[in-house]
């Protein structure tokens, strides 16, 4: 009897210390922390999404490092929108004089959480899509990030789609936490026109916040704690 | 794929959850929509441009004085133009000069070990790469990975991005590298081509952006000291597999 109280008193010691454990380092959060939903529409223009939300969420997934993912996740497209895409890229694959067309982005972005300007919160390279053809274009220095369809042709209405990054905290030592905002928005750019590389319109659906070990929704006025 | 989620699931299952159900939520706002708009701007013109067409391939060229921009693109909707464009760079080597910007595209996706061999073997300085997954429907997925901590690839970083993959499309599976981003050789180039699992390395953007600095030159524009940024339209592995070029696996 008194073996079995000493591994009992041992087991609720190894319990209680191990929920101490839990609760005191932060989490391997594989899933996601906010959703932003339903994406809302800053300029809409022809080729822009249809429907879909944006998730992020903050992950210690390799040690010694801090990572915020962001996603643009069940994004739907309408027919009419991939029809333009279609004809947008024609330009591309054939002869034309000048030689110039249009591709629609899927756009993450790692802001500061109070303006548009970039912070320590930079991707390296890591990120995945299943958009048709998708040419993945990192810009300033991995602070936004850039999934163009390049087939759209293979682009179908019935579909989700998904657009996923993954940022580093390349200011994070083990305590400095770099918070922010991730945004989703919709790209249309010009292509081998001057410059070849034009970005045409802008449609901005979602932010999400970053905040040390968590993410979350903007409060009331959209801004981030 | 499955079983490297559920490995990084449990040990942090009650952690996860409780965090999910304080943190998960929807947030309702949602922005005006504007009138549709138009996408209707054309080149500018009287600025520097340059457009050359070769067999298999062509160039535009462009700067706005503060860099030079080049756009390769190449007949990708045939298996013949496909065929045409990986001969046309495997010819191109014989060019490189110094050690270029190249993309190495293979028959197929090669496992992670027998890319890091490959890699290793090669000597190449790699920037980024690209891995094909296929969900249970066929649709394919585009992975992009980077080397970090001297790593080639992070098998943590791997399991993580497969992980969120799994989430999304269940029954998902993992292919394995097709395309290398990376610096290389014309000696480097040639023993890669000598690979048969190689298709070709596309130098173009190297090549293009040659051509462009001595074109505007010879037109009175110096953009020597310009930084240029390059890019070819359609991954060409994406069109591989849509010609059946690509080797079946």
């Amino acid at each position: 009897m008194g073996t079995i109280r000493g591994e009992r008193t041992l087991l609720v010691g190894i319990w209680v210390l191990s929920m101490l454990v839990v609760s005191a380092v932060p989490v391997l959060a594989w899933n996601w922390q906010a959703t932003y939903y339903p994406l809302g529409h800053s300029a809409s223009f022809n080729t822009t999404l249809s429907g879909g939300q944006e998730d992020a969420a903050v992950e210690y997934d390799t040690p010694g490092e801090r990572h915020a993912w962001g996603e643009g996740a069940y994004l739907t497209w309408t027919q009419s929108a991939i029809n333009q895409m279609v004809a947008d890229f024609y330009c591309a694959n054939n002869y034309c004089d000048p030689k110039v067309w249009y591709e629609t982005a899927s756009v993450l972005h790692a802001f500061d959480k109070s303006a548009d300007t970039f912070n320590a919160l930079r991707s390296y390279g890591w990120a995945w899509s299943n958009l048709p053809g998708v040419y993945a274009s990192s810009h300033y220095d991995g602070g936004e990030y850039r999934f163009y369809i390049e087939a759209p042709t293979s682009m179908s209405a019935g579909t989700s789609y998904y657009s996923q990054v993954m940022y580093r905290d390349t200011a994070y030592d083990g305590s400095t936490k770099t918070n922010g905002r991730i945004l989703l928005d919709t790209y249309k750019a010009m292509m081998g026109g001057v410059p070849p590389e034009y970005t045409t319109n802008r449609d901005n659906h979602a932010k999400l916040c970053i905040n040390n070990d968590n993410a979350s929704t903007p409060n009331g006025q959209g801004n981030c704690p | 794929m499955t079983h490297l989620v559920r490995r990084l699931r449990k040990p942090f299952g009650i952690g996860v959850l409780a965090l999910a159900t304080l943190l998960f939520g929807f947030h309702l706002e949602q922005g005006g929509a504007s009138a549709l708009t138009q996408a209707t701007p054309q080149p500018a013109s009287g600025s520097p441009y340059l457009h050359e067409r070769f067999d298999g391939w062509e160039y535009q060229a462009a700067t706005d004085g503060s860099e030079l921009s080049v756009v390769v693109n190449y007949d990708r909707l045939t298996p013949g133009g496909v065929n045409a464009f990986g001969e046309s760079n495997r010819r191109l080597v014989d060019q490189v000069e110094g050690s270029v910007p190249v993309s190495v595209v293979f028959r197929r996706p090669l496992s992670v070990s027998e890319f890091e061999q490959l890699i290793q073997q090669a000597g190449l300085a790699v920037s980024t790469y690209t891995m094909r997954a296929v969900d249970d429907k066929g649709g394919r997925i585009t992975i992009q990975g980077a080397p970090d901590k001297q790593m080639l690839v992070s098998q943590l970083l791997l399991k993580s991005t497969l992980a969120r993959i799994e989430e999304r499309l269940p029954g998902a599976e993992f292919k394995g590298v097709v395309t290398v981003d990376a610096t290389a050789t014309r000696a480097q180039l040639k023993r890669l081509l000598a690979d048969q699992r190689v298709f070709t390395t596309d130098v173009t953007r190297a090549i293009a952006t040659d051509r462009a600095r001595s074109g505007f030159a010879s037109r009175g524009v110096d953009v020597s000291h310009l930084p240029a940024q390059s890019r070819l339209v359609g991954p060409l592995y994406w069109f591989m597999e849509d010609t059946g070029v690509a080797l079946k696996q």
